[in-house]
């Protein structure tokens, strides 16, 4: 019933956590990425991202915006679940070019609007690249 | 963008400020061949349906009885705003859950994933 990240089993499909505050950019890349057979969380802001992320579900990868409305933004979040988690695949999207700051940050960065087929291809090589690695 | 209009399974609109819940339920619809739009907020809410050239058939306004009063004035308001959706409202997880099943059982894929108690129990655990 509930999907985890990432194990021993090869079929097993990634989990991902989306967080973006609009509800339409989050819809359609959260579809996008289910068509891409990815299993997927979504969250509104940073604050239920991190809800999720606390909860028993194991995720894969996060891929959060930059500026959401709430105490904390996207880049606190990212620090906050990489300083917990030094496996989960963490990618930054943003309308603002970031790319140089999220170096530090994130493996990717992705401005907006975000080329989808770019994001997946890059999803399917890291995580497949870690199930290879054992992460 | 065009690809979430791709399918043409039924769409269910979930508005459910509560995340984890959420998941849950929206999780479950999407195991039973729905397709699931959530919004978190009534505000969310009202922005979507307002602005969206989507499909919609059916609307779950997820509201707590302590705010009973909002979620009756949004499901009017989406009524109103867009007669042909289905509108259902649910003060508690519980009836989430159970409305969340029936509509499982309406098709048109799948039938229920799993029974509505297994899902309350589900949430449980992803909220302790």
């Amino acid at each position: 019933m509930v999907p985890q990240r990432n194990g021993d089993d090869d079929t097993a499909q990634s989990v991902l956590l989306v967080a973006e505050d609009d509800l339409m950019q989050r819809h359609a890349l959260a579809t996008m990425l289910r068509l891409a057979s990815f299993h997927v969380y979504e969250a509104a802001n940073a604050e239920e991202a991190l809800r999720l992320w606390h909860s028993p579900l194991k995720f894969d990868a996060l891929i959060t915006d930059v500026e959401m409305p709430g105490e904390m933004d996207g880049l606190q979040l990212v620090d906050i679940i990489r300083s917990s988690d030094q496996q989960i695949l963490l990618v930054v999207v943003s309308g603002l070019d970031l790319a140089r700051q999220m170096r530090v940050r994130s493996q990717a960065f992705f401005r907006k609007p975000i080329e989808t087929d770019q994001l997946i291809d890059f999803l399917q090589r890291n995580l497949g690249r870690k199930k290879d690695n054992g992460g | 963008m065009a690809a979430s209009s791709l399918g043409t399974e039924p769409s269910i609109f979930l508005v459910e400020g509560e995340v984890l819940a959420r998941a849950a339920i929206a999780s479950y619809l999407r195991e039973c061949g729905h397709r699931v739009i959530e919004a978190s907020s009534e505000r969310e809410a009202r922005d979507f349906v307002s602005s969206t050239d989507l499909n919609i058939d059916i609307a779950i306004c997820a509201v707590p009885e302590a705010q009973s009063a909002s979620g009756f004035e949004l499901a009017r308001w989406i009524r109103s705003e867009k007669p042909n959706i289905r509108v259902l409202l649910a003060a508690t997880v519980e009836k989430t859950a159970k409305l969340a099943a029936d509509i499982c059982e309406e098709g048109p894929h799948l039938r229920r994933p799993y029974e509505p108690q297994a899902l309350l129990d589900w949430i449980k655990r992803l909220r302790a």
